[in-house]
C-alpha cells in the first residue's frame, strides 16, 4: 500500500493504516508535514503502526536527520539537492542530501548534533542544579553527580565545557581571576 | 641542527589557534610530531598499508616487514639492548607495565613488588590489581613525604621475598631522576628484577639498560615524537623466556598441534609471543623514524637545551611568591617544572583556562591537574599542580611569555578569589 501522507489528511491516513491488512507500506509524506510542528511525530506514529504490524515499510523523501532511529526504513530519493549543512552533519555519508521534492522546506532539514558525552551531560546537569557558578563550584557539584566518574582529571570537565560553549549550550566569563559558567536558556 | 631548523621540523608549532600563536609546554604529556615521522607514517598509510611478515608473503607485506624489523633494531640500539628480539612492541608504557605485572613469574616465596610514591598510576595500578588477585604484595617507598627519594629510602624495602622493583626513571610530576643503578645493584643482590618506567626519560636522556642494570624498561613512542598508540617493553632475553603469556593469538605461535584431537599451542620464545594479532605498523615505522630524528638532532643537545630551559623557568618562578615549586631544590637535567598555588583559593584550572583563552596573542598549552599521580599529590598535601615541560623546540621567550601571563593572572585576581 502506497500512502500519500499529507499533513492535512494525517488523522485519516493513520486510521487507514490501522485498518489495513497489507504486508508492505510505502509512506510518502508531503513537504507541509515535514515542516510542520508535530508533523514528524505523526510520521513516526505511522511508521510505528506499520512496524508493529510486522509489515514491510519504506518511507520516501525523508533524510536520517529528520527521523533518527528509522534510517533502515528510509529509501533514497531519486533526486537530491546538496545540503548546505553537510560539513557540520554528524551523519556524514549516510545521507544523499535534501530530497528535491522538498526543496521548498529545505530549512526543516537540520544537521543533527552528535550525542553528548557523559562529561558534557554532567556539566549541563551541574549547571541545571546551580547556574552562574565558578570553576571551583562546578567541580564541587560534579563530584555529587553520578552520570560519569571520569572527572578525577578535572581538566576533562572543562574541555567538555568548552565543547558545550561551541555548541551554544554554555557560556563562560572571565571575571577577576575566576571563570563563571552559565547554562544558556532558550 | 639549529633552533630555527628544529622548530621548522615540527609543523604543529607553526599553526595558529583561533588566530593566536601556539606555545607548547606540555611535552611530558606528548611531544609534537616532526616531519620525518609524519612522512614515514604517511608512506606506510599511502604506499604500503599491508600487514607485515609471517602472515602474507607478498611484496607489500615484505616491505612492511623490513621497515618494522629496522624499527625494532633501532629501538633496541636506542636503549642498548643486546638484541632486537628483546624489544616487545606495545601500545604504550602503560601496556608494557601491565604486561610485566601480569606475566611476571611470581612465586609463593618471592612475590613482593617495590614501587614508589612518585609513580604514575600506570606503574602503580597494575601491581595493585595483581595484589587484589592475591598474586603479589606491593610495598611503596616514599609515601611518608619529602621530595627526595634516594636509594636509602628504596633499598630497605628490598628483601629476599622481593621479586620485582618497579620504579620510574624520572618523575612525571617533578621531573627528578631516580637512582635506578644503585637500586638495581641491591635488587640483583637480593635476586630481584628491575623494571624501569622510562616514559619521562628517553626523550631527553640517553639510556643504556645494560649499564644501568635494568631488566625491563617500558616506554611510549608518542613522547619521542612517534604517533600515539605505539610503545615498547625492553625485556632481557632470559627473563622474557620466563614470562607467562599476556595476550595470545595470531602471530604468537610456531605451531598448533592436535594432541589427542585437541589443539595445543607452541609459542615462540621471543618477542613475537607477546605481539598477538595485527600490529600497529604505522606506529612502529613512525617510532623508528622518531628515534632517527632524536639521534640526528642529538640527545646531548636535547638534554642540554631542555635542562637549561627548565632551570631558567624554575629560577623565574622561584621569585614568584604566590607559587610553590614542587620537587627537590636541586633538579639537575630535569626538563619538567611543576608548581602549585600557595593560596588554596587560587584555582589552578582557572589559570589553565586563562592561558588558553585570555592572552592577547598566544595560547599556552600546559598541564593542570594531578598528572595521574594522585598518591604523590595527596601524600604531599598538594591538590592540583601546573606542569610545564620542555622539549628541544622550546625557547626562552616562551618561558618569559608564560611568566608574564602568570604575573598578569595573579594581578588580575586582585585578591578576591
Amino acid at each position: 500500500m502506497k500512502l500519500e501522507f499529507k499533513l492535512a489528511g494525517a488523522p485519516a491516513a493513520l486510521r487507514a493504516l490501522k485498518r489495513s491488512g497489507d504486508k508492505k507500506f510505502v509512506l510518502v509524506p508531503d513537504s507541509a508535514l515535514l515542516a510542520a510542528p508535530g508533523g514528524l511525530d505523526l510520521l513516526r506514529e505511522a511508521a510505528d503502526l506499520c512496524i508493529e504490524k510486522g509489515a514491510g515499510l519504506s518511507i520516501e523523501g525523508v533524510t536520517p536527520c529528520l527521523l533518527p532511529g528509522y534510517t533502515r526504513y528510509l529509501s533514497a530519493s531519486r533526486r537530491s539537492l546538496p545540503c548546505p549543512a553537510k560539513e557540520r552533519c554528524f551523519l556524514q555519508g549516510a545521507c544523499a542530501g535534501i530530497p528535491a521534492a522538498h526543496s521548498g522546506v529545505a530549512a526543516a532539514f537540520k544537521p543533527p548534533a552528535r550525542p553528548l558525552t557523559d562529561l558534557e551531560k554532567c556539566m549541563l546537569a551541574v549547571l541545571a542544579r546551580k547556574n552562574k557558578i565558578t570553576t571551583a563550584q562546578v567541580l564541587k557539584l560534579a563530584k555529587g553527580i553520578k552520570i560519569c566518574a571520569s572527572c578525577s582529571n578535572e581538566g576533562e570537565v572543562f574541555r567538555a565545557a568548552e565543547r558545550l560553549i561551541r555548541m551554544g549550550l554554555v557560556a563562560k566569563e572571565y571575571r577577576g581571576g575566576v571563570y563563571i559558567w552559565t547554562k544558556k536558556t532558550g | 641542527m639549529g633552533l630555527t631548523d628544529i622548530r621548522a621540523s615540527f609543523p604543529a608549532l607553526a599553526r595558529k589557534v583561533g588566530g593566536k600563536k601556539l606555545v607548547y609546554l606540555d611535552n611530558a604529556c606528548s611531544v609534537l610530531k616532526p616531519r620525518p615521522v609524519i612522512k614515514a607514517v604517511n608512506h606506510y598509510l599511502s604506499a604500503l598499508g599491508a600487514c607485515a611478515g609471517g602472515r602474507s608473503g607478498h611484496a607489500l607485506s615484505a616491505a612492511v616487514e623490513e621497515l618494522c624489523h629496522e624499527a625494532r633494531a633501532k629501538t633496541a640500539a636506542f636503549v642498548n639492548a643486546a638484541s632486537a628480539s628483546e624489544i616487545i612492541f606495545t601500545s604504550n608504557t602503560t601496556e608494557g607495565i601491565n604486561l610485566a605485572a601480569r606475566s611476571f613469574p611470581f612465586t609463593k616465596g618471592k612475590n613482593e613488588v617495590v614501587v614508589t610514591a612518585f609513580d604514575h598510576h600506570s606503574n602503580l595500578l597494575p601491581f595493585l590489581e595483581e595484589q587484589k588477585r592475591g598474586n603479589l604484595k606491593v610495598r611503596i617507598a616514599g609515601l611518608d613525604g619529602g621530595w627526595k627519594l634516594d636509594a636509602d629510602r628504596i633499598c630497605p624495602l628490598i628483601n629476599s621475598r622481593t621479586a620485582l622493583v618497579s620504579l620510574p626513571r624520572a618523575s612525571n610530576v617533578t621531573g627528578q631522576f631516580f637512582p635506578v643503578e644503585e637500586v638495581a645493584r641491591e635488587a640483583h643482590r637480593r635476586g630481584a628484577v628491575v623494571l624501569a618506567d622510562a616514559a619521562q626519560y628517553l626523550s631527553t636522556s640517553r639510556e643504556d639498560v645494560r649499564a644501568a642494570g635494568i631488566d625491563m624498561l617500558a616506554f611510549s613512542g608518542h613522547k619521542l615524537g612517534a604517533p600515539p598508540g605505539i610503545g615498547a617493553l625492553y625485556c632481557r632475553a632470559d627473563l622474557m623466556r620466563r614470562l607467562k603469556n599476556f595476550k595470545v593469538g595470531g602471530g604468537t605461535v610456531s605451531d598448533v598441534t592436535l594432541a589427542g584431537g585437541l589443539p595445543e599451542a607452541h609459542y615462540f620464545g621471543d618477542c613475537r609471543r607477546f605481539e598477538a594479532g595485527i600490529q600497529n605498523y604505522a606506529g612502529i615505522i613512525g617510532l623508528g623514524a622518531a628515534i632517527d630524528f632524536l639521534s640526528r638532532t642529538g640527545l646531548g643537545l636535547i638534554k642540554e637545551r631542555t635542562a637549561a630551559l627548565a632551570a631558567s623557568c624554575r629560577r623565574r618562578l622561584a621569585g614568584v611568591e604566590a607559587v610553590e615549586l614542587l620537587g627537590p631544590a636541586d633538579l639537575p637535567g630535569s626538563p619538567i617544572v611543576s608548581f602549585s598555588f600557595r593560596d588554596r583559593r587560587v584555582f589552578a584550572q582557572d589559570f589553565n583556562l586563562f592561558l588558553n583563552n585570555e592572552l592577547p596573542g598566544h595560547v599556552i598549552c600546559a598541564r593542570c591537574g594531578n598528572h595521574c599521580a594522585i598518591p604523590l599529590h595527596r601524600s604531599r598535601g598538594v591538590k592540583q599542580s601546573l606542569r610545564l615541560s620542555f622539549f628541544v623546540y622550546n625557547t626562552e621567550s616562551e618561558i618569559r611569555l608564560f611568566c608574564d601571563a602568570l604575573e598578569g593572572y595573579l594581578a588580575g585576581t586582585g585578591g578576591k578569589r
